[in-house]
């Protein structure tokens, strides 16, 4: 019986046929898109080996190129904020928010318009600005609609992916048009018309940021749809969020991270926009924000770069393709997780970034069938970080003579919220007899002699599957006797 | 404590833990990855050919294949599918950059016996856009410009706005034409960053376009006309007769 909140939420979704459509459907089409662009093995591993190296390169160097890219973003006049928890990085977009406002006292409540960014939804930015009277309207055309929907994303490139197009037709009819038709191009327009409006009169844009480039103090930014750039070009004040891993060390990165993000996440061999912003409107030019601001957000990053196995996690450029080829998450879908970021990269992000409890549960919902490692761009080692993760939670709280070296002294939020005594004590028995010759032949022998007495009903694996029995004799004896 | 004071605090507490580990991850090594013929193996084809027939042919495919109307022709050619192409799409207020470019005016302007079919107004970017947002988002159509360069391989046009053709130009008006010549495509992004033509001081803005704006967050269903222009059409001059 499902005991977790992620056990029960998956659960319904299992049971729920529409969603069930939505996710298959969904994650075949990305899947092929991906394939067909990755169809040269060769190319794809040399690829993939240069933006390891460019990623990995950029981490080891990380407080430096931090550094760096404050010195070029300023000299560049953009102005530089730094936050450790989502707090502070809420707090202080509010008060950027306001600064924009008071200086134009004629203008009525700051309409906000947000370009796609997970970072924000890290950071339960919307909730936060609502609370503040903010309104924060989402641009991109799948978080407009999950926005309508008053649900979070599902899917951190395509946030919608769970909703199909009659619940859209629905949503619009109630929010924008008043009258129900499912054409999609002419829901894409009604959208679009409504968002233009908002965007004329947008006082503070909000964004993402893709990478930003030591180097030159740039800011990339990736796109298909145009709001990103709508969102970063009309307002009066640009404020980017970024986790403080996107920073790379120079231009010359971008063209392989760029190729390999575009084609994981979507198929495209580039997207529609790729937009390159180096600083506010300058002397002269006729349009483009007065202000920009970027906020460097740690919140949890900087303690998984300390760990050295887990700062792998970092080099993420978040293409989803982890998520599209997991058989957890096309089953489970992307609110089972109850976490900002779902599927595989999520479950070795949670621990770190999130508060929820269930950052503990996340690394055990995994086959371990090793999918996600093989297809992200960079190379990061998802199942062996998941059951890195399973022995942090495992491990009893405090306890420093592991064996294993890759443990760290300091305890991570979910050292030991999985720690079982009776499980510890098992695990400590069977190393125990496996240690020992004679005792292992003793057990073998018993288990092999009274293997009819094996229980019939084993727990949640009997629910669906036959019980396992051991053979009458084991390998060893079979051996001997030939 | 204030604000300002505390976000300080943020800054120096990530630093502090980013300084504290010393930890340096290996790198691979990417000249052992070749394979046993030691063929080269990047798709960018960058090192494969130069021709610039063949730059030219790619670029036209990827820009078709991302849904964008392509003409490519003599100045003259291009001059006459301009106007087809305007009286085609019923654009009667077309934006410029102001001053016009040059070229633009060049093409905008030469009479010719297909000149104005009807009335047709040309309205260049005057004002700095607090007093032209009307201009832009309700009077113009269309919005005709220059580019830097193009990137073959991807079907890339590379704009870098300036004072004459800000950034709006190339994203508000519902179609986006952008003049491009022949010579100005190169084959790759690596490319383009060890070509002459990329700024040695980055501008405020510059935006790579490959395509009409597109969404396909309804199902799955690809719909062009996202946000930014529904139609991107680019006319290519082929200047290298001319030397």
């Amino acid at each position: 019986m499902p005991s977790s909140p992620f056990e029960m939420k998956a659960s319904s979704v299992l049971q729920n046929e529409e969603l069930q459509h939505s996710y298959r459907n969904a994650m075949d089409y990305l899947i092929k898109r991906r394939q067909q662009q990755f169809n040269d093995p060769l190319e794809w591993q040399t690829l993939r080996q240069k933006g390891t190296s460019i990623k990995t390169a950029a981490l080891n160097d990380l407080p430096q190129l931090l550094l760096q890219l404050e010195a070029k973003l300023i000299n560049n006049g953009i102005q530089v904020h730094w936050a450790e928890t989502p707090d502070e990085a809420n707090i202080l977009i509010t008060r950027l928010i306001k600064e924009t406002t008071s200086s134009n006292p004629d203008l009525s409540p700051a309409p906000v318009v947000k370009g796609k960014t997970m970072v924000s939804e890290e950071i339960h930015l919307n909730q936060y600005l609502a609370q503040q009277g903010i309104p924060c309207l989402e641009t991109d055309m799948g978080e407009f609609i999950v926005q309508l929907a008053k649900e979070t994303p599902s899917h951190i490139i395509m946030p919608a992916i769970h909703k199909n197009k009659a619940e859209i037709a629905q949503l619009f009819k109630e929010h924008i048009s008043g009258i129900y038709q499912d054409d999609v191009d002419i829901l894409i327009q009604q959208a679009r018309q409504y968002l233009r409006q908002c965007f004329e009169n947008a006082t503070v844009g909000i964004s993402g940021v893709n990478f930003a480039v030591a180097e030159t103090g740039t800011l990339v930014l990736v796109e298909n749809e145009g709001n990103g750039r709508m969102s970063t070009t009309l307002p009066q004040t640009h404020i980017a969020l970024m986790g403080i891993e996107k920073v790379i060390a120079s231009l010359t990165d971008l063209p392989p991270l760029l190729s390999l993000l575009t084609r994981s996440a979507t198929g495209q061999s580039i997207t529609t926009y790729i937009n390159m912003i180096s600083g506010p409107r300058r002397k002269g030019e006729k349009d483009g924000p007065e202000k920009v601001h970027v906020i460097l957000l740690d919140n949890g990053r900087s303690k998984l770069w300390q760990d050295a196995s887990l700062r792998d996690t970092l080099r993420c450029i978040r293409c989803g393709a982890c998520m599209n080829h997991c058989p957890v998450y096309s089953r489970v879908g992307g609110h089972s997780y109850g976490t900002t970021y779902p599927g595989p990269i999520g479950k070795i992000l949670a621990p770190q970034l999130e508060t929820q409890d269930n950052a503990a549960d996340l690394p055990f919902a995994s086959s371990l069938c090793g999918a996600c490692g093989e297809v992200c761009p960079v190379n990061i080692p998802i199942p062996q970080l998941l059951l890195r993760w399973r022995q942090e939670a495992t491990q009893q709280y405090q306890t420093n003579h592991c064996n294993h070296t890759t443990i760290p002294q300091q305890p991570t939020p979910i050292t030991g919220l999985k720690y079982s005594r009776g499980q510890h004590l098992i695990w400590k028995t069977w190393s125990w007899i496996n240690c020992h010759p004679k005792l292992y032949y003793f057990m073998t022998y018993l288990v092999t002699k009274w293997r009819i007495l094996l229980p019939r009903q084993l727990g949640g694996w009997t629910l669906y599957r036959t019980p396992p029995r051991p053979a009458s004799s084991t390998l060893h004896q079979r051996l001997k006797n030939k | 404590m204030s604000l300002e004071n505390k976000v300080m605090d943020a800054r120096t507490k990530i630093l502090n833990r980013l300084h504290q580990a010393k930890i340096k991850q290996p790198l691979y090594s990417i000249t052992d990855n070749k394979d046993k013929n030691n063929k080269t193996i990047d798709k960018s084809n960058s090192s494969v050919i130069t021709n610039p027939g063949h730059k030219v042919k790619l670029l036209i495919e990827q820009l078709e294949k991302a849904h964008a109307h392509v003409v490519l022709g003599g100045a003259y050619d291009c001059q006459q599918q301009l106007l087809t192409f305007l009286n085609q799409q019923k654009v009667n207020c077309l934006l410029t950059g102001d001053p016009i470019p040059e070229n633009i005016n060049h093409i905008l302007t030469t009479t010719s016996p297909l000149t104005a079919p009807f009335p047709r107004t040309i309205k260049p970017y005057a004002q700095p856009i607090e007093q032209w947002k009307n201009h832009l988002f309700d009077e113009g159509n269309a919005a005709i410009t220059n580019c830097l360069a193009a990137i073959a391989d991807t079907g890339t046009l590379v704009l870098l706005p300036s004072p004459i053709e800000p950034r709006t130009l190339s994203l508000v008006p519902p179609i986006h034409i952008v003049v491009l010549y022949t010579q100005q495509i190169v084959q790759s992004f690596d490319a383009l960053l060890n070509h002459t033509c990329w700024p040695s001081v980055m501008p405020s803005n510059i935006v790579f376009i490959s395509g009409p704006s597109k969404t396909a967050d309804i199902q799955q269903t690809l719909a062009y006309g996202a946000h930014g222009p529904k139609v991107l059409a680019v006319f290519i001059i082929d200047d290298t007769k001319n030397e």
